[in-house]
């Protein structure tokens, strides 16, 4: 069977990278005895495959991994048994089945929550500068890809910035942003965008809320 | 929990912030006031190379083990986090609790190489402890050295204030022990170290006087007190059946350099191979049984989730039942895709069927160890391999599907000369020829020919010998990469200027500690690392010292010389091992003991009541 996990990725594993992620949750499996699928041939791999990366120090509560097991388990022993060998900042939220749910290749929205200082700088500064971004048409990022440094226009991919609360000189922000495999801005890069107009302002934190495909008005969650 | 706010902020601009965080699954947590000692394991060099070693991860649990200490991790940081330290005046920390490594009772070093010296007096730098050991007051950290390093302690004798000598399982609990009942009586630190002599297997350099001849050898190390033991015996563990092994060993997340269970099979080698200090310093032989070593993997297993079982010994294939061992841990671990790696294993038709039924190996391709290029050097170096073995397990593997093989040579042994290298060569172009023959063409070939230059060491029939001078070793090295030209082969080769440098640590005296500290003060760390390393500064460092690494690294030592490291008992005979460079000279081999008569090495005197595995004994 086929199966959807939700994943947290914690404090104590923020600067870990997907594939380090990725190693951890198979050798989970491992540890917990769950009969875990592996591809034919010479290198044989567990089957199981992940939404696109985040860069590191971002936490998260919206990673999500497909795996295929052998045979079938009842989804609350699979999610207890998980649980319990999962190490420190590493949490199964939720399992369900795969079998009809829009495939993870698909994702293309997230939604994020970013602890930003503002070194002094006024509420109105940066109300102002988030307004003087949703409405650019062009913002340039150079992007590493494959060793190549390409620019790309990241404007059209910055859906929503909201200043949801703010505690002294902390703002919490809510940003929705492209992160699929066809376009994706990180937060890091709207805070960039944002020091242009507020040099003093500095990340504090960064969490991954949700991910899901936005299709004709509509969110849909991969579970 | 100071340290660990601003970590949020440096972070973000390191390189592989991982290293500097822990939390990795099975490391220890503890509380910091319910224990009476806290003590600091430091390696000195990156996690990922610090976390590659065994005795680290077994020392780690073996003291966690116990409710009144907390034993935590501490690696050199890289260039980037130490600069960013350095700037925000950030002393080095542990990776558990982020505790500053100056309020640890002690800081335990691993010497795996001589050339992380200066990564070690770097960290205590970062850490704002003295370096010098007569600098330190009462409430700084005991600074301990253990590993194969340590059996020549000398250069070293300054800075650390107290060497653990041998395999530490037993020695560090007992030294935990003392520590916490002198600590309890409030004494003073020069007490706890004179007391700490006691402990066999422990060397408290500051309680010895080192006396020079005229040439600037040494005329001897004599303890300064009665009671102080004349020679420090080193400790080894009898019953490696019980004695203690972690199995609940940490899972780093990121790629470490061995990230794999490690399952220790044996300790020490009798195969005598003249150059090899290993196989002297760590006899006698003793395994452990097939059955608890399947015990062990089973539990390994279980609590990490790891996907590869690694073998761990000297040489793997001596192991006496590798067979059934092997057939074990495969058939238990098939179905949970855990595969097995057999490394240091010399490829005969054995252990290349073995090799074949595994295939874990073939990813990697296959090692072989020649050593020298001629039958006649192989001799002197009693390295029991001939050309017609190699040739017939190579074609065994070529034909059981490896095209990539790779060949690990020395230069500079005791007697070479260009026909010796010309001998490398040869083999190498032998080796593709048996391919060719094999496969009908050289397609597909790869044969990668690995020299390092010889550096003699401490307890080894070589330690008399000089090591070639370097313009000869760069000569050398010339002439194989003139003549290793083919487009099969691939001729990698070790720095000459790095191996003379280990020469002058591996055999130096008291007067390098200075040579240390000048070298750490012109900014020398990382040596090992070929983008960080700078003869020149070195070479200052020793000019302003005074002193001339010549003497260390090319001088023939005459029979009766004293040895600075002769303040350390390995359990091996001086006479032996001027009896096996005799032997060597006239390259006369020496059978490996277990298979043979026993060659009168020592070892067995070491301690009462211990055996030897031979078949007669002298």
């Amino acid at each position: 069977m086929k199966l959807r996990m939700r994943i947290r990725k914690g404090r104590e594993v923020k600067y870990i990278s997907q594939l380090d992620m990725m190693r951890a949750l198979e050798r989970a499996m491992r540890r917990a005895k769950l009969p875990v699928k592996f591809t034919e041939g010479f290198n044989p791999r567990p089957k199981m495959s992940f939404t696109p990366a985040i860069p590191v120090g971002i936490t998260s509560d919206a990673e999500y991994m497909d795996v295929e097991f052998k045979g079938k388990l009842p989804l609350e022993e699979i999610y207890d048994r998980l649980n319990s060998t999962l190490p420190p900042g590493i949490d199964l939220l939720k399992v369900g089945d795969a079998e009809g749910k829009l495939p993870l290749s698909s994702v293309n929205r997230a939604l994020y929550t970013v602890v930003v200082g503002l070194g002094g700088a006024s509420r109105e500064a940066l109300e102002e500068a988030i307004g003087k971004i949703l409405s650019s048409t062009e913002i340039k990022v150079v992007k590493k890809s494959k060793g190549k440094e390409k620019e790309v226009n990241i404007a059209p991919w910055i859906y929503e910035i909201k200043v949801n609360t703010a505690e002294n000189d902390r703002f919490t922000l809510k940003m929705e942003l492209a992160a699929g495999q066809d376009a994706s801005v990180t937060p890091f890069m709207v805070i960039d965008a944002l020091r242009e107009y507020v040099p003093s302002i500095n990340v504090l934190c960064v969490n991954k809320d949700e991910l899901f495909v936005f299709d004709g008005g509509e969110k849909v969650f991969p579970l | 929990m100071e340290i660990e706010n601003i970590l949020d902020e440096i972070l973000p601009k390191v390189s592989k912030p991982t290293r500097y965080v822990g939390n990795e699954l099975n490391s220890v947590k503890k509380d910091k006031n319910g224990i009476k000692v806290h003590i600091a394991l430091a390696f000195p060099d990156v996690y990922e190379v610090g976390m590659s070693h065994l005795g680290l991860r077994i020392l780690y649990h073996l003291l966690n083990e116990r409710e009144d200490v907390y034993a935590e991790r501490a690696f050199a940081p890289w260039v980037d986090m130490e600069d960013i330290l350095r700037q925000k005046k950030i002393p080095l920390f542990s990776l558990e609790s982020k505790t500053p490594l100056s309020e640890f009772d002690m800081i335990g070093f691993s010497l795996q190489y001589e050339m992380s010296y200066s990564n070690l007096v770097n960290m205590l730098e970062l850490s704002g402890v003295p370096i010098f050991s007569s600098e330190r007051k009462d409430n700084d950290p005991i600074v301990i050295a253990g590993g194969p390093c340590a059996y020549n302690p000398e250069p070293l004798a300054e800075i650390i204030d107290l060497f653990v000598i041998g395999e530490a399982e037993e020695s560090i609990l007992e030294l935990v022990d003392l520590y916490i009942n002198w600590k309890e009586n409030a004494g003073k630190r020069s007490e706890f170290l004179e007391k700490a002599t006691q402990i066999p297997g422990v060397y408290v350099p500051s309680l010895y006087h080192v006396t020079y001849n005229e040439d600037g050898t040494v005329r001897e190390i004599v303890p300064k007190k009665e009671g102080v033991p004349e020679r420090v015996k080193k400790r080894f563990i009898e019953d490696l059946d019980n004695v203690y092994y972690p199995t609940k060993l940490i899972v780093p997340y990121t790629d470490i350099v061995h990230d794999r269970a490690v399952l220790e099979i044996f300790r020490g080698c009798t195969r005598g191979c003249r150059f090899c200090q290993a196989g002297m310093i760590y006899r006698p032989v003793r395994e452990k049984s097939v059955e608890k070593l399947a015990d062990i993997a089973r539990e390994m297993i279980d609590a990490t989730g790891y996907e590869e079982i690694s073998l761990a010994s000297l040489s793997t294939s001596d192991y006496s039942d590798l067979k059934k061992l092997v057939e074990i841990l495969t058939a238990e671990f098939k179905d949970r895709r855990v595969g097995l790696s057999l490394p240091s294993l010399r490829i005969d038709s054995f252990t290349l069927d073995l090799a074949r039924r595994i295939m874990e190996i073939k990813k990697s391709g296959l090692t072989f160890a020649p050593e020298a290029g001629t039958q006649r050097l192989r001799d002197v170096i009693n390295k029991g391999v001939t050309e017609e073995d190699l040739l017939n397990s190579v074609r065994g593997a070529f034909e059981a599907g490896w095209n990539s093989v790779k060949l690990y040579f020395m230069i500079g042994l005791p007697t070479e000369t260009y026909e010796d290298l010309e001998g490398i060569v040869d083999l190498a172009h032998k080796v593709v020829d048996v391919y060719r023959k094999v496969k009908g063409s050289g397609k597909g070939l790869r044969v990668t020919v690995s020299t390092s230059t010889f550096v003699p060491k401490p307890f080894t029939p070589f330690q008399w010998e000089a090591q070639i001078p370097l313009e000869e070793i760069n000569e050398r090295q010339k002439f194989l990469k003139k003549k290793l030209k083919s487009p099969h082969i691939i001729y990698n080769w070790h720095d000459g200027r790095l191996s003379f440098l280990e020469a002058v640590f591996s055999r130096g005296d008291r007067k390098l500690n200075g040579v240390l500290k000048k070298a750490r003060e012109k900014g020398c760390r990382f040596d090992g690392w070929s983008d960080m390393f700078s003869f020149s500064k070195w070479m200052e460092a020793f000019s302003e010292a005074g002193v001339d690494p010549g003497f260390y690294a090319n001088r023939l030592r005459r029979e009766g010389e004293f040895f600075p490291w002769e303040v350390i008992d390995p359990g091996i005979d001086k006479n032996f091992l001027l009896r096996e460079l005799k032997k060597a000279k006239m390259a006369e081999p020496t059978p490996d003991c277990r298979f043979d008569r026993c060659h009168g090495c020592g070892i067995i005197k070491i301690k009462g009541g211990i055996r030897c595995e031979v078949k007669n004994e002298d």
